[in-house]
């Protein structure tokens, strides 16, 4: 009995202090989470990429997709049917749109392309090579088809001449905005010919691009390519961008894009 | 009887601990870095006692002391994110005056900072520090570091307590709805997935006790950061739920315009012994 009295005692002290000890490590009026981030009604989802069901940016056949459009707006689509750098790009109902396919790390390689089709509308403003490097983060762009990609009041940087070809630089400090290294300020670069014709075998030369992007940001900025470890934003893609931010915004558009691309 | 000592240890060991810590923060025994992850392990450094949030500074901690709430996703015990670097040393002096311990920054409001020469940084505050003060301050960032490694406990981990980011931080992959491994990140994606921060302290602490230390928010610490290429800016630590898992480890430094914001910019409170 004496035996029975000294456990329940002891059980009772353990219950007692492990109670006080989870009481006093708990925290007190945890609330429910809510968001003032306001909710868009009536949007309807971007259909995802092909062959994934989920993911608008993702690998298949060792290369390198990625799909986007502004506000989740409409519908976009990437095929690579046969898996060796031809792809089908389609959207509609979009009011921005930006993809293509590449390779998921920067490298400085020659870029072989051929543009078998592309939407002849105004709407279409950019068709070439973009992507971003890392340390510092960067966001570029080649343009060798349109008149360019979507800047915010982008300031001019040198021109320059790369595979016979002139491009005209601008670039722009993007502030505060969302990246994968989180909200940091970063900087877009393009460089723009705009000449490339359809069916046609055209390269780029991705270092030298890079080299002259990098005289333009300044002399305290450097670029460093290198992907980190688990890091996997290092990308670039061959693609285009298509925008009708007229009409208030309400406009919708619609196109396409067939390209090949290889490593030369 | 050794039955009941082994029983009545947890007593011992809770009492011995409820001298230097209480529910918010953490005693950490200073010394030499243990973690070999820690870009600070092999170099003769020693690094004195001193005590750390247990949690990120939520937004009741924050709204008791600064009275409005900056954050972008609203909940008391959700971390208070949308603060720069200015915003949270005003919060250490504001909470050590209201606590009756001296303030550990003085802040020059209408001192312009020489050494700060980042143009989009408008604030540019001179802050100094009031060596030996007891009040509230933001860690350094080898104290930071040091604490994440886990101090004299540390079990080596590339995480702060793990090396399997899903057991200890929220990022980009795991702050939504669905989890999004195995995609690259796309912003729009996490919108879509509807990203955001999450209730403190709901992962596992790390080998001192510490939750969240990565992911979650990013921490802000007190250093200018020493990365030559980005524009003049203070650390930040520990990756937040925007961004990759690379950035919740230990060695990451993350740095930003002292005046910058983000949804996933926060900070976390240190005081010495």
């Amino acid at each position: 009995m004496k035996k029975l009295n000294f456990s329940v005692l002891l059980g009772a002290l353990i219950v007692s202090a492990v109670s006080l000890t989870f009481l006093s490590c708990s925290k007190d009026d945890l609330a429910p989470e809510t968001t003032n981030a306001q909710v868009q009604d009536q949007i309807e989802p971007v259909k995802s990429a092909s062959p994934s069901a989920t993911a608008r940016v993702g690998n298949q056949n060792n290369f390198f997709y990625s799909i986007d459009a502004e506000g989740q707006l409409g519908t976009i689509n990437i095929t690579s049917p046969n898996g060796k750098g031809n792809f089908n790009f389609t959207w509609s109902g979009v009011r921005q749109v930006v993809g293509g396919l590449g390779w998921s790390s920067t490298q400085r390689i020659n870029v072989g392309y051929n543009i078998g089709s592309v939407t002849t509308d105004n709407n279409l403003k950019f068709v070439g090579l973009y992507g971003w490097t890392r340390s510092p983060l960067t966001e570029y762009y080649v343009c060798e088809r349109g008149p360019g990609a979507l800047f915010n009041a982008g300031s001019a940087g040198n021109n320059y001449t790369v595979n016979n070809h002139t491009y005209v630089m601008t670039k722009s400090q993007r502030v505060q905005q969302p990246s994968i290294d989180g909200t940091k300020t970063f900087w877009q670069v393009q460089g723009r010919w705009g000449g490339a014709a359809l069916n046609t075998n055209n390269a780029i030369n991705v270092g030298a691009h890079l080299d002259n992007f990098k005289g333009a940001l300044g002399a305290d900025f450097g670029l460093n390519f290198a992907t980190p470890s688990g890091g996997t934003n290092a990308y670039m893609v061959f693609g285009c961008e298509a925008y009708d931010y007229s009409n208030n915004g309400n406009n919708r558009i619609s196109g396409a894009m067939n390209a090949t691309i290889w490593k030369i | 009887m050794r039955k009941l000592f082994i029983l009545l240890a947890p007593f011992f060991v809770i009492i011995s601990c409820s001298e230097k810590e209480n529910k918010n923060f953490v005693f950490v025994k200073g010394g030499s870095f243990k973690n070999t992850n820690s870009s600070y392990y092999g170099k003769d450094l020693t690094i004195s006692n001193f005590y750390i949030g247990r949690y990120e500074v939520t937004q009741k901690e924050w709204v008791e002391i600064m009275g409005s709430n900056p954050s972008e996703f609203l909940g008391e015990n959700l971390p208070v994110e949308n603060v720069n670097w200015y915003d949270c040393v005003k919060y250490c002096n504001t909470r050590s005056l209201k606590e009756g311990l001296e303030p550990y920054y003085t802040i020059g409001e209408n001192k312009k900072d020489p050494y700060n020469d980042n143009g989009l940084d408008e604030i540019k505050w001179t802050v100094t520090i009031n060596e030996g003060a007891n009040g509230y301050r933001l860690p350094t960032e080898q104290e930071w570091e040091y604490a994440a490694g886990g101090g004299q406990m540390s079990k080596n981990y590339t995480y702060s307590g793990s090396n399997t980011i899903n057991e200890v931080g929220y990022y980009w992959c795991n702050s939504g709805e669905k989890n999004l491994k195995g995609s690259d990140w796309n912003w729009s994606l996490l919108q879509n997935n509807n990203c955001k921060t999450k209730i403190v302290g709901s992962k596992l602490p790390n080998e001192l006790g510490i939750f969240d230390i990565s992911g979650n928010v990013r921490e802000w610490c007190y250093d200018w950061h020493n990365n030559d290429t980005d524009p003049k800016g203070r650390v930040l630590k520990g990756g937040g739920w925007i961004g990759a898992d690379y950035c919740c480890e230990i060695n990451f430094q993350g740095n930003y315009e002292a005046n910058g914001k983000g949804s996933d910019t926060g900070f976390r409170l240190c005081r010495g012994e």
